[in-house]
C-alpha cells in the first residue's frame, strides 16, 4: 500500500508536467488553430533560462517567475512575426515550427552546452508521512501546477480576456465583428501557453538533470495529451494528462518494463482517437 | 501544358539525367568534406529522394500531411535486414518483404488515422511512428539501439552486377525513376483525379458517389510500399540501420526536401532531397550541430520565402510567361450562359413511390430538428420543400442523403432501406444531392469536374440511361459550354450553382435533391436553372427542391411539402399550399397572399 501511494504521488508530479505542456498546446491551438511543434523546445528553453538565472546567483523562485515570462514573450514574438502568416496550413505550420525548434535547440547548445545540467536549488529535503516520501521538489511541482491550472480555468470561464479567447476560438470572424481584437487575443493565448511550457521547464530542471535534447519527448506527450483530450479543451487536457502520468508510473512499477514507458502515450492517443476521432471531450476552448 | 513549357521541362529532365548519371565521375573536390565521398552522399540523396517522392505523392494528392511514412521507412529497412539474416535470403527476395510488411502495417495505421483530418491526422501519425521506433528499439530481433547490420550486396541480374558502389548508385537511380513514374501515373490517372477531388472538397466528392476511405487507403498503401522499398535500399547503402534514424521528428529532413523542391511538382521532392543532403557539404561544415542549425534555418526560410518550393516557384514563373490568361471573361449577370430551349411544363402521369420517409426524427440534444416527418415522393414528380429557416428542410435532406444519421424512423428508396448506408453509397444508387452553398473542386475546370464524375458513374449499376452521357453533353444541357474550360475558381456565382447541378447530373441520377439551388441567382440564371430542372425531369429524373424563392419554385412543382419546427405543416398542390391559411401564417406571410391574389386576379383579367 505504501508503495502504491508513493507511486501515486510520484505519478502525480509527472502528470503535472504533462498537464502544463498539454494545456499550453491545446490553449494555443484552440484560439489560433496553430499547433506549435516548437513547444517542446520552449520547455527546454525555460529550463536553461532558469538554470542561467540560478547559476548567476538569482534565487530559484525568481527563476520560476522570469523563465516563464521570457518563454511567453518569445511565443508572442514568434506568433506575430512568423506563425500568424501560416495559420491553418497544418503542413506549413509543422515545417516552420519544427524548424524553429531545431534552431532553438542548436542555439541552446551553442550558448550553454550539449552536456547534462541541473538547477541547484535548496529544495532537496523531503517529508515522510506514513512511509510515503514527499520530496520538496515534487511538492513544489504540484503546489504550483494545481493553482496555475485552476486559475487558468477560472480565467477562461469568468474573466473578460477568457471570454474573448473562447469567442475567438469558437469563431474568429464573428468575434472580430463584435469588437474582439483577434490578433491581440491570440497573442495572449500564445503568451500564456508558451509561459506554461517555460514553467514546466524550470520545474523539471529543479527535479531532474536535463540536456538540450529532451524537448521532443515532452512535445510528443503534450501532443498526445492535447489531442486525446479533445484539441482545444483545457479540461480534457487536464484529465488525459493526469491519466497519462499515473499510467506511466504504475505501468513501470507493476506492468511491463520501464523501457516501454514512453509507449503508453502513443497507445493511449491511438486507442482514444480510434474510438473517438475528435478526442474524449468536445473541441474549441472549453473549461 | 504549353509547348514552351514542355520544351523547358524536357530540357530540365535531360540536364538532371546527365548530372545524375555522371556523379561517379565527378572530381571529389566538388564537395568540401574529406570524410564523406561524393558517391555515398549522392547515393543517400537518391534514397531520400525515393522516400520524398513516395511521401510527397500521398501528401500532395490527399492533402493530409503524414509522418507515419517515417516509421514505415524503418519497417522496410528492418524487414529487409531481418529476412536477409534470419531467412538467409539475398537482397532481391528481401525486397519483397520490405515492400509487403510496411504495406501490411500501413493498413491498420491508415484505418485509424484516416478517421481524423488536419492536425489530428498529423499527430496520430507521429504517435504511430514513435511507437514503431519504440518497438524497433526494444525488440530483440531488431538488435536494439545499436542497430541492425546486414552487408549483403545484391546478386547480379544477368550481365548486371551490383558489387561496386557506383553500380549500386545506379540501382538507386533506377528505383527513383520508378518511384517518380509511379507518382506520375497515379497523378494523371482517374484515381488520382478523384483523390484530388476529395482533397479539394471532401463532402462534395462523397455526395457524388466517391468512396473517400478506399481512395485515401489505396494512396496510403502505395506510399507505404515505396518508402518500404527505400528502407531496404537505405540498409544496403548504410550497411547498418539504427532505430532513431526513423523517428518522427527526424523525418522533418524528408519534409524539408519535399517543400524545398516543391510539393506540387512531380520532380520537386527528388530535387529537394539532393539540395538537403548536399547543401551542408557545400557550405563546408563537418559539424553535425552546424548542419542541423542550417536545416532549421532552411525549414523556416522555406516556409516564409518559398512556400511552393523551388520548382513550384519556377513553374509559376514559366507558366505565367508561356500561357496567357484565358481570354474568356464571364459576362455580367451570367449573360454568357447559352440557354437551351425551354421545356414546357407538361402534366405527366406519376409513377410508383420512389422515396419514402416514415416518421423520421433527428434530434440534436434537446433541439428536435426533425420530429416525425412523413414524406413520400413518386417517380417523375417535382416536389418542393418550403418552410421557415430552422424548420428542418436541410436536416431532412441530410438524413435522406446519408450525411446525417436519423434518431428514429425509416427512409426507403425504391423500396430499400437507406439506413446505415454512407453518402457515397447512396449516391451510387442514383440518389444525388447538392449543397446549399455552391461547392466545387478548386483545382479543376468545369469540364474536368464533370468528366471526373461521368467516368466514375460509368461503372455504376444504377444509372438513368435517359440522361445524356458525357461531360460535354451535361455542360451543354446546363448552359455551361462556353465556360467549360475555365478553372472553377473563375466561374461566376450563377455558373458555380449550375455547375453544382451539372456535376450531380453527371452521375445520371434517378432522384435529385437540390438545396436552395436558386438562392442568390440573377433572374437570367434562375430561368436557366429552371429549364435545366425541367429538362432533367423530362429525362426521367425525380426532383426534390428546397427553396425560399416562391416565384421560382411554385411554377415548376407538382406538389409542395411545408415544414415548420421539424414537423410537416401541410402538403399538396402548389396553388392549394399558397392559399393555405396555416402556411401563410407560418411562412409565406400576408403580403405574399395579397400579392398572389393580385397576380391571380391580373391573370384572369
Amino acid at each position: 500500500m505504501t508503495t502504491f501511494l508513493q507511486q501515486t504521488f510520484n505519478g502525480l508530479s509527472i502528470s503535472a508536467v504533462y498537464i502544463l505542456v498539454g494545456v499550453g498546446l491545446t490553449l494555443v491551438f484552440g484560439v489560433s488553430r496553430i499547433m506549435n511543434y516548437a513547444h517542446g523546445q520552449f520547455l527546454i528553453l525555460g529550463t536553461f533560462v532558469g538554470y542561467a538565472l540560478v547559476s548567476a546567483g538569482a534565487p530559484w523562485w525568481l527563476a520560476l517567475l522570469i523563465a516563464p515570462l521570457a518563454v511567453g514573450a518569445l511565443g508572442v514574438v514568434l506568433y506575430r512575426t512568423m506563425f500568424q502568416r501560416l495559420a491553418s496550413d497544418h503542413l506549413a505550420t509543422f515545417i516552420l515550427t519544427v524548424g524553429l525548434g531545431i534552431v532553438i535547440q542548436q542555439l541552446i547548445v551553442k550558448i550553454w552546452s550539449p552536456e547534462q545540467r541541473q538547477i541547484a536549488s535548496p529544495l532537496t529535503d523531503s517529508v515522510e508521512v506514513g512511509g510515503v516520501i514527499f520530496t520538496d521538489a515534487r511538492l513544489l511541482m504540484l503546489g504550483i501546477c494545481i493553482p496555475v491550472v485552476a486559475g487558468l480555468i477560472w480565467m477562461l470561464g469568468h474573466s473578460d480576456v477568457g471570454r474573448r479567447m473562447r469567442a475567438t476560438a469558437e469563431n474568429p470572424h464573428m468575434a472580430s465583428l463584435v469588437g474582439v481584437d483577434a490578433v491581440r487575443t491570440t497573442s495572449v493565448a500564445f503568451l500564456i501557453g508558451s509561459a506554461l511550457a517555460g514553467l514546466a521547464g524550470v520545474l523539471l530542471g529543479i527535479l531532474f538533470p536535463f540536456t538540450a535534447f529532451g524537448g521532443n519527448a515532452f512535445l510528443i506527450k503534450g501532443l498526445a495529451v492535447a489531442l486525446a483530450g479533445g484539441i482545444g479543451n483545457v479540461t480534457g487536457a487536464v484529465v488525459v494528462g493526469l491519466t497519462l502520468g499515473l499510467v506511466e508510473t504504475y505501468g513501470s512499477a507493476y506492468g511491463v518494463g520501464p523501457e516501454w514507458q514512453d509507449g503508453y502515450a502513443f497507445v493511449l492517443l491511438i486507442a482514444i482517437l480510434a474510438w473517438r476521432p475528435q478526442g474524449v471531450f468536445r473541441g474549441t476552448v472549453e473549461v | 501544358m504549353g509547348r514552351r513549357r514542355r520544351v523547358y521541362v524536357a530540357v530540365n529532365i535531360a540536364l538532371a539525367l546527365v548530372v545524375l548519371v555522371a556523379v561517379p565521375t565527378w572530381p571529389p573536390h566538388l564537395i568540401g568534406s574529406a570524410n564523406t565521398t561524393l558517391l555515398s552522399v549522392a547515393s543517400l540523396a537518391a534514397i531520400w529522394a525515393i522516400v520524398a517522392v513516395g511521401t510527397g505523392m500521398f501528401v500532395n494528392l490527399s492533402g493530409l500531411p503524414t509522418l507515419a511514412q517515417g516509421g514505415l521507412w524503418g519497417v522496410g529497412a528492418y524487414a529487409s535486414g531481418i529476412t536477409i539474416i534470419h531467412l538467409d535470403i539475398g537482397f532481391w527476395p528481401s525486397l519483397l518483404f520490405a515492400a509487403a510488411i510496411p504495406a501490411l502495417l500501413a493498413l491498420p495505421i491508415a484505418l485509424v488515422a484516416l478517421r481524423t483530418t488536419g492536425v489530428a491526422f498529423l499527430v496520430v501519425t507521429i504517435a504511430f511512428t514513435e511507437f514503431i521506433v519504440l518497438l524497433i528499439t526494444n525488440l530483440s530481433i531488431t538488435e536494439g539501439p545499436r542497430g541492425l547490420q546486414a552487408a549483403e550486396p545484391p546478386g547480379s541480374i544477368g550481365p548486371l552486377e551490383f558489387e561496386s558502389l557506383s553500380s549500386q548508385y545506379y540501382l538507386y537511380l533506377v528505383f527513383l525513376a520508378l518511384a517518380i513514374a509511379l507518382y506520375a501515373a497515379v497523378a494523371r490517372s482517374r484515381f488520382g483525379a478523384r483523390l484530388r477531388a476529395i482533397r479539394d472538397r471532401e463532402r462534395l466528392a462523397r455526395s457524388l458517389g466517391i468512396n473517400v476511405l478506399v481512395h485515401q487507403l489505396i494512396a496510403f498503401e502505395l506510399s507505404a510500399t515505396v518508402v518500404g522499398v527505400a528502407g531496404a535500399l537505405l540498409l544496403l547503402q548504410q550497411q547498418v540501420v539504427t532505430p532513431e534514424l526513423f523517428g518522427s521528428l527526424q523525418f522533418i529532413g524528408i519534409y524539408l526536401a519535399i517543400v524545398l523542391g516543391g510539393l506540387t511538382v512531380l520532380g520537386g521532392p527528388a530535387l529537394g532531397a539532393w539540395i538537403v543532403l548536399f547543401l551542408p557539404l557545400w557550405i563546408g561544415s563537418d559539424d553535425p550541430n552546424m548542419s542541423l542549425l542550417i536545416y532549421g534555418v532552411l525549414l523556416v526560410a522555406a516556409m516564409l520565402v518559398l512556400p511552393r518550393g523551388l520548382l513550384g516557384a519556377l513553374k509559376g514563373w514559366t507558366a505565367g510567361a508561356a500561357e496567357p490568361a484565358p481570354a474568356a471573361e464571364p459576362g455580367p449577370g451570367g449573360g454568357d450562359v447559352a440557354l437551351p430551349p425551354p421545356v414546357e411544363r407538361t402534366a405527366q402521369p406519376l409513377g410508383d413511390v420512389l422515396l419514402e420517409a416514415t416518421s423520421v426524427k433527428r434530434w440534436f440534444g434537446a433541439n428536435r430538428a426533425l420530429d416525425g416527418i412523413d414524406i413520400s415522393v413518386r417517380t417523375g414528380e417535382i416536389r418542393g420543400v418550403i418552410g421557415p429557416n430552422g424548420s428542418g428542410k436541410t436536416t431532412l435532406l441530410n438524413c435522406v442523403s446519408g450525411f446525417l444519421a436519423t434518431t428514429d424512423g425509416a427512409i426507403t428508396y425504391r423500396g430499400e432501406p437507406l439506413q446505415g448506408r454512407r453518402p457515397d453509397s447512396i449516391a451510387r444508387l442514383g440518389l444525388v444531392r447538392t449543397f446549399q452553398e455552391p461547392e466545387a473542386f478548386g483545382s479543376f475546370t468545369a469540364r474536368e469536374s464533370c468528366e471526373l464524375i461521368v467516368a466514375s458513374a460509368r461503372s455504376r449499376e444504377a444509372v438513368n440511361e435517359q440522361l445524356p452521357e458525357g461531360a460535354d453533353a451535361v455542360l451543354a444541357s446546363c448552359g455551361l459550354s462556353a465556360a467549360a474550360d475555365l478553372p472553377v475558381t473563375e466561374l461566376s456565382y450563377g455558373q458555380l450553382r449550375l455547375l453544382g447541378v451539372a456535376m450531380a447530373l453527371s452521375c445520371r441520377p434517378y432522384l435529385l435533391l437540390l438545396d436552395e439551388p436558386a438562392a442568390g441567382l440573377t433572374p437570367t440564371d434562375a430561368v436557366a436553372l429552371r429549364d435545366v430542372l425541367l429538362n432533367a425531369r423530362a429525362a426521367g429524373v425525380t426532383l426534390v427542391v428546397i427553396d425560399h424563392d416562391m416565384s421560382f419554385l411554385l411554377p415548376i412543382c407538382d406538389s409542395v411539402t411545408v415544414l415548420d419546427g421539424g414537423t410537416k405543416l401541410a402538403e399538396g398542390e402548389p396553388d392549394a399550399i399558397a392559399r393555405d391559411p396555416a402556411v401563410i401564417a407560418a411562412y409565406l406571410g400576408e403580403s405574399f397572399a395579397k400579392r398572389r391574389a393580385g397576380m391571380l386576379a391580373g391573370e384572369k383579367g
